[in-house]
């Protein structure tokens, strides 16, 4: 069993650390000539997960070919997910303190960060010839669909239930655990089955 | 066997009764000051638990009393406008007649005129005893008596009743205290959103973590590649620490000393602390080293009720519910050594024949604290930055700095 060479990494780790702490040093410094609205402590946990899983949708998959070209099996590149989770750890509790959420909050934000940073891992490994689909996939569900349903919104127009359960930021910032843990098991499931399918299967 | 058990337990636990009521300055109503009440309490059997005054501005003072079976004991209970007293079961609404009086003029009891004075339409002149003249005035308690007469020892010394008519034909304005509803103290306070502390301590931690994760993983792993689990490791391991090292309390204070130093005798300290949280703390409790009162923003009070808890030196407050962007303030005074400030002054502001002078005047820190300058005066705002303070103590601390403090130097 070959592990993934974690100090062989280390640009990913670096983006990964480097773009979560940038992004809480900029949100908290007063550098820009504005105060940030979600910079708020009521906000900040949903803040820095939202930066945490915006990292997973679209810089993550960048980073899979370069470790696979390292002889690493596709299986085993969850191993660099636990990682980054881990190293993520220490600000996302120190946010959820800031906010006052509770363990469980941590627990399903995690569970849906390391379900779509697996459904990532999977396209990137398996179907790499749909990775810009996958994009458009994600600006779709994760960006022009809750905007388009807020301006429904505003408009007088009732969201659509199932948006809940299909954007990840908004499942991951919503109130009711549901959305996250349902989105967390159907994306997880996916990258899981991903990985695992044979190379040549998945090629043809 | 069991209903035995019941009666004796029953019987231990007889309820105390609350035989009198009275208010330590008479039958006056000045609702925004402390009003000591003495409260006669007896019990057929031994007791002990809590003696609670219930304000109308919504929360309660208490203090905890044991009884002996068969004793009267005479308590001395701190209260602010207070509707009722309850112990036990027992509750009994504190007296209504009120008079009104223009002055209040306490008379220790052991002067040999104390029981000559006799109250007129706009004098009332309330005897109290040696005990508790000791227990009260120290404390700031008598803060709504205009005068208090004393054989010896801080108050008006007045040996003859010929000293104490001309100290009361010397009384001027009512010596301003901290008010239980101040408005402008309100537009003085603090800000809300983040804990000072949580918000440094998260962007020191997050510029020290990227700038060890970037030594860590670019420098030392990529030279010694041998070393680059460990490096790895070691760069989780300092976001564990870090973790383990951030404020964990929700809450922070915000206090000020403000020290009114009278043309002679000893000066005394005011001091508010604004109490905020970040996030929602159903039930918080905090130990303050004096006597304080809560100050509301206006004469409604609260809504949600919490105790403020007396003993002999400091008290506590207990059960009071925060909530973001919603603080809470309390202040009390103490008697302090004469000192001037020290270094420089941020903001000077002179009061000749009750006009202030200078465009200081507009200040905010002015317009709290002028009721305490009076007519001829000055405050000064010493120059300087938020200190970090450990005065107040609380499970949901995260925080505690002071502001800088004020000195009022008043004239005669």
């Amino acid at each position: 069993m070959t592990f993934p060479p974690l100090h062989k990494s280390a640009a990913l780790h670096l983006a990964w650390i480097g773009g979560l702490c940038g992004a809480i040093i900029l949100m908290l410094a007063d550098l820009l000539p504005y105060r940030l609205p979600f910079a708020a402590p009521d906000k900040f946990f949903a803040a820095v997960l939202s930066l945490e899983l915006f990292f997973v949708l679209l810089v993550w998959p960048l980073f899979v070919p370069s470790l696979l070209r390292e002889g690493v099996p596709p299986p085993m590149i969850l191993i660099q997910v636990a990682a980054l989770l881990l190293f993520g750890l220490p600000l996302l509790l120190i946010a959820a303190n800031v906010t006052g959420v509770d363990g469980g909050s941590v627990l399903r934000g995690q569970a849906l960060v390391a379900a779509l940073a697996a459904l990532g891992a999977g396209m990137a490994a398996r179907l790499r010839a749909a990775l810009p689909w996958y994009f458009l996939a994600v600006f779709w569900i994760a960006a022009a669909h809750p905007f388009w349903s807020f301006l429904g919104d505003q408009m007088g127009a009732a969201s659509p239930g199932f948006s809940v359960y299909l954007s990840p930021f908004w499942g991951a910032v919503t109130d009711s655990p549901a959305p996250a843990w349902v989105q967390a098991a159907l994306y997880g499931l996916a990258g899981v089955v991903l990985l695992a399918l044979p190379a040549r299967k998945a090629a043809a | 066997m069991t209903v035995v058990l019941t009666l004796l337990l029953a019987l231990q636990s007889g309820d105390p009764k609350i035989e009198k009521v009275e208010r330590l300055l008479g039958d006056v109503n000045r609702p925004l000051l402390w009003t000591p009440l003495k409260v006669t309490l007896t019990s057929a059997s031994d007791f002990s638990g809590d003696l609670v005054a219930r304000s109308r501005f919504g929360f309660s003072v208490a203090r905890a009393v044991t009884l002996r079976a068969g004793n009267h004991e005479t308590i001395l209970l701190p209260a602010l406008d207070p509707e009722e007293v309850v112990v036990g079961k027992a509750t009994a609404k504190v007296p209504k007649d009120f008079v009104r009086p223009d002055r209040i003029v306490l008379v220790d009891a052991r002067l040999p005129y104390a029981g000559d004075l006799v109250s007129t339409a706009q004098v009332l002149y309330q005897k109290i005893s040696a005990e508790d003249l000791e227990k009260t005035l120290p404390r700031g308690l008598l803060e709504a008596a205009d005068l208090v007469l004393v054989k010896e020892g801080p108050g008006s010394v007045a040996a003859t009743r010929e000293e104490a008519e001309r100290a009361i034909a010397a009384l001027k304005e009512h010596a301003p205290s901290l008010e239980a509803v101040d408005g402008p103290l309100w537009v003085h306070a603090p800000p809300s959103g983040w804990v000072p502390a949580k918000r440094t301590w998260t962007l020191f931690f997050a510029t020290m973590y990227a700038f060890a994760a970037f030594v860590a993983l670019a420098v030392v792993a990529k030279r010694f590649p041998k070393f680059g689990l460990a490096c790895a490791g070691a760069v989780a391991l300092l976001g564990i620490v870090g973790y383990w090292q951030f404020p964990r309390g929700q809450a922070w204070v915000v206090g000020q000393a403000v020290t009114v130093l009278p043309p002679a005798g000893a000066a005394q300290e005011q001091r508010t602390w604004f109490v905020h949280s970040a996030a929602l703390i159903p039930a918080a409790s905090f130990d303050f080293p004096r006597l304080v009162k809560p100050i509301f923003p206006t004469m409604a009070g609260t809504d949600d009720p919490f105790t403020l808890r007396v003993n002999d030196r400091g008290c506590s407050v207990e059960g009071l519910k925060l909530l973001p962007g919603r603080p809470a303030c309390f202040g009390g005074g103490e008697g302090v050594a004469a000192s001037e400030p020290s270094g420089p002054a941020a903001l000077t502001v002179l009061v000749k024949g009750g006009e202030a002078e200078g465009l200081a005047a507009r200040s905010e820190e002015f317009q709290v604290w002028k009721r305490f300058v009076g007519r001829e005066g000055r405050l000064t705002v010493a120059a300087g930055s938020d200190r970090p303070a450990a005065r107040v103590k609380s499970a949901d601390l995260a925080d505690e700095h002071e502001r800088p403090p004020i000195f009022i130097r008043t004239q005669p």
